[in-house]
C-alpha cells in the first residue's frame, strides 16, 4: 500500500490524514505542534519528530499547512522536504496560498528532480471530517492521476483544473465568493429581522429566487435554521474568520498584481477583519453575522 | 563648505533635491539610470559616476531617491551597485517612498559591512523640493540623523526623527494615504455640490473656510484641480504603489482599514483606464465623468 507522509496534522489536516488511514494507507505524519503530531498518533498514525523524516519513507508527500510562507519554508528551508525527499517523488500540496507560489515551489521541486501539485480543498472541517471535500487539482495530468486515489480518499470531487498553480486559483476564487456572500447573507437578514421578519420564511423565498446561494443553503449564518450550520453551534468553526481574512487577503493580493480593480472584496475581507478585532477571528466566518448586531432601537439616530 | 555628497536617482524630485544641494555648497557625485538626467546638474559642476560603486569611491554620504524599493535593492546590491564599494563608516540616506520591511532588510545589508543606512522619505512635492522646503521624516539612529542633519536641512524645512529604522518610511505610506484618501474623497464630495447647484469653486472656498478643511482644499483643489491643470507633479502609478504599500502596512500591523482600501481602488481604476502617468490629481478627471459634472471653477478662481 502507498506510503505516505503527511505534513501539517492540525483542524483541517488531522481529520484528511485520518481519511487516509481508514482507507488503508499508512500515514507518517509530522505536525510543528506536538499535541498536533499526538493526536496523529492517536488516530492511528506513525509520528516523525521532523519533516525529513516524514518524508524519507514516503512514496507520496501530501502537506496541509495555514499561508504561503509556511509552505515556501516547509519545501525550500533547511531540512525540508525537497532536500529529504527521494528522487521522483510526488509531492501534493493541499493548502490555501497564492498561486505565485505554488508555482515557485514546483520550479524549486523540479530542480530536485521531485514532481509537485498543488490540490487545495473546500468544504472546511465536517467535509474533511466525512471525506467529501471538493478538491480541486494544478499539475501534469500524469502526475494527477497518480494522486488521485490518495485525493478520492479524502474527497467526492477531485478536479483537475490546469497547470500547476491553477488549483489555488480556482480556490481563491471561490473563497472571495463564499468571504463576500457571508457578508452579503448576514447584512440581508438583519435587515429582514430588523422589518420584523422570519428569517425562515426568507430563507425559504430566497432559496426559490435569484439570491439564492450554496451558503445560505448549507452554512446559514442566522443561528437554528440549518441544524448542521456553525451558526446553530455557537459558531464553532469550520472555516474560521482569521482564515476568511487570509484567503481574501491572497485574493486582494492577486488582483493588485494583475492590476484588476476591486471593490467588494477588500470591503468584504474588511468585514472580516474588525469582525476579529471584536473577538470573533476564531470562530466560523459566518459569525460576520454576530459582528452585525444592530444597536438598539432605543438608541438615539 | 566642500563635503562631497553621493546622489543616485535624479527625477522629478531627485533632480531639485540635489539643486539644492549645490546652492548650499556642497560638491556632488551623481548617478542615474539615464544620464541625460544628470546633464542640468554636471553644468552647475556636479560630478558624473558610472554606477553606483564609482559613486560610492568618492563619498562617505550617499542619498538615494528612486521609484521603488526594487531599485534601491538593485543600487545598493546590484552588479556595480553601492555596497560593492562603499567605505566603512558611511552613511546612506534613503529618500525613495519605499516599503518598510525592505528598508529594515536593506539596512542590515548595509551594517553587515560597516555602514549605516537610515530611511528618510520626504513629502512636499515638485515644489517643495525645488524650494527646499520639504517635510523629511527619519527613521534610524537619532545620532546618524544628527550627522546628517545639515545635509536634510539643505533640502528640508521640516525635519521629524519618526522613530527606528523603517518608521520614516511607514510614516510616508501613512501620510500618503491620507492624501490620497482625503483627495479622492473631497473631489466626490464637491462633485456631489456641484451635481446639488453649487459652483466647485464656491463649495472648495467653503470648505476652505469650514470643518471639511484639508490639503485638498487649501492646496489641490485651487492649484491643479479648478483650473484644469493637473501637475502636481505625482504621477497616479506613484500613489498607487504607496496606497498600496500602506495596505500591507495595514494588514501586518493587524489594523482593519475599510476606509483606505475603498479609496485605493478609485486610484486602481484610474489605473485602468489608462491613466497611469497622469498627475494623481487627475483622478478628478474620472469622478467627473462618472457624476456628469465638471469640476473646473465657473467663475474663475477666486
Amino acid at each position: 500500500m502507498t506510503r505516505i507522509g503527511f505534513i501539517g496534522v492540525g483542524t483541517m489536516g488531522l481529520p484528511m490524514a485520518t481519511n487516509l488511514v481508514k482507507k488503508g494507507f499508512r500515514v507518517t505524519a509530522f505536525d510543528s505542534n506536538p499535541e498536533a503530531v499526538r493526536a496523529a498518533t492517536a488516530a492511528g498514525m506513525t509520528a516523525a519528530a521532523t519533516a525529513a523524516e516524514a518524508v524519507a519513507t514516503a512514496d507520496v508527500v501530501v502537506t496541509m499547512l495555514p499561508s504561503s510562507p509556511h509552505v515556501e519554508a516547509v519545501y525550500t528551508g533547511d531540512g525540508g522536504v525537497l532536500a529529504a525527499a527521494r528522487r521522483g517523488i510526488l509531492c501534493v500540496d493541499m493548502s490555501t496560498i497564492d498561486p505565485a507560489v505554488s508555482q515557485r515551489v514546483a520550479r524549486a521541486a523540479q530542480e530536485r528532480g521531485v514532481r509537485f501539485i498543488d490540490a487545495p480543498v473546500s468544504g472546511g472541517t465536517p467535509r474533511a471530517t466525512e471525506g467529501t471535500l471538493a478538491i480541486m487539482v494544478g499539475g501534469a495530468a500524469a502526475d494527477v492521476e497518480e494522486a488521485r486515489p490518495v485525493l478520492a480518499a479524502m474527497g467526492t470531487n477531485v478536479i483537475h483544473v490546469g497547470a500547476v498553480g491553477s488549483g489555488e486559483v480556482v480556490k481563491l476564487c471561490n473563497n472571495l465568493i463564499a468571504g463576500v456572500v457571508g457578508v452579503a447573507v448576514s447584512e440581508a437578514f438583519r435587515i429582514a429581522e430588523g422589518f420584523g421578519m422570519d428569517p425562515r420564511v426568507v430563507t425559504d423565498v430566497i432559496s426559490k429566487s435569484s439570491g439564492n446561494t450554496f451558503l445560505m443553503g448549507f452554512m446559514h449564518p442566522v443561528p437554528g435554521l440549518v441544524p448542521t450550520a456553525a451558526a446553530s453551534h455557537e459558531y464553532r468553526p469550520g472555516f474560521m474568520t482569521d482564515l476568511m481574512c487570509k484567503d481574501l487577503g491572497l485574493a486582494v493580493e492577486a488582483a493588485r498584481n494583475l492590476r484588476v480593480p476591486l471593490f467588494v472584496t477588500p470591503a468584504a475581507q474588511q468585514v472580516y477583519r474588525l469582525a476579529s478585532s471584536h473577538g470573533l477571528g476564531r470562530r466560523d466566518f459566518t459569525s460576520v453575522y454576530a459582528f452585525l448586531k444592530p444597536s438598539s432601537s432605543q438608541a438615539p439616530v | 563648505m566642500s563635503e562631497t555628497i553621493g546622489f543616485i536617482g535624479l527625477g522629478n524630485m531627485g533632480a531639485p533635491m540635489a539643486g539644492r544641494l549645490i546652492t548650499a555648497g556642497y560638491s556632488l557625485v551623481v548617478h542615474d539610470a539615464r544620464p541625460e538626467a544628470a546633464r542640468p546638474l554636471r553644468a552647475r559642476g556636479a560630478t558624473w559616476a558610472t554606477s553606483p560603486a564609482e559613486l560610492a569611491a568618492a563619498t562617505q554620504t550617499v542619498i538615494t531617491i528612486l521609484p521603488t524599493s526594487r531599485e534601491v535593492r538593485e543600487v545598493l546590491l546590484g552588479p556595480k551597485g553601492l555596497l560593492e564599494a562603499l567605505r566603512p563608516g558611511s552613511l546612506v540616506l534613503e529618500m525613495t517612498s519605499a516599503d518598510p520591511s525592505a528598508t529594515r532588510e536593506l539596512a542590515g545589508e548595509v551594517a553587515a559591512r560597516g555602514s549605516a543606512l537610515i530611511d528618510a522619505p520626504v513629502s512636499g512635492g515638485v515644489r517643495g523640493a525645488v524650494e527646499g522646503t520639504l517635510a523629511i521624516m527619519v527613521g534610524g539612529d537619532p545620532a546618524l540623523l544628527e550627522r546628517a542633519r545639515p545635509v536634510l536641512t539643505a533640502m528640508g524645512r521640516n525635519v521629524f526623527h519618526v522613530g527606528p529604522i523603517g518608521a520614516g518610511h511607514a510614516m510616508k505610506l501613512v501620510n500618503n494615504m491620507c492624501s490620497g484618501g482625503i483627495l479622492a474623497l473631497t473631489i466626490e464630495a464637491v462633485a456631489v455640490a456641484a451635481r446639488a447647484g453649487v459652483d466647485p469653486a464656491r463649495a472648495v472656498e467653503i470648505l476652505q473656510a469650514s470643518s471639511g478643511r484639508s490639503n485638498a482644499s487649501d492646496n489641490k483643489f485651487p492649484r491643479f484641480i479648478l483650473n484644469g491643470g493637473f501637475d502636481a507633479g505625482f504621477a497616479i502609478r506613484l500613489m498607487m504603489k504607496d496606497l498600496d504599500g500602506y495596505g500591507r502596512l495595514a494588514q501586518e500591523a493587524g489594523v482593519p482599514s475599510p476606509v483606505a482600501r475603498a479609496a485605493t481602488e478609485i486610484y486602481r481604476l484610474a489605473m485602468a483606464r489608462g491613466m497611469a502617468e497622469q498627475d494623481h490629481t487627475a483622478i478628478a478627471r474620472l469622478i467627473e465623468e462618472w457624476a456628469g459634472v465638471s469640476l473646473r471653477a465657473q467663475g474663475g478662481i477666486a
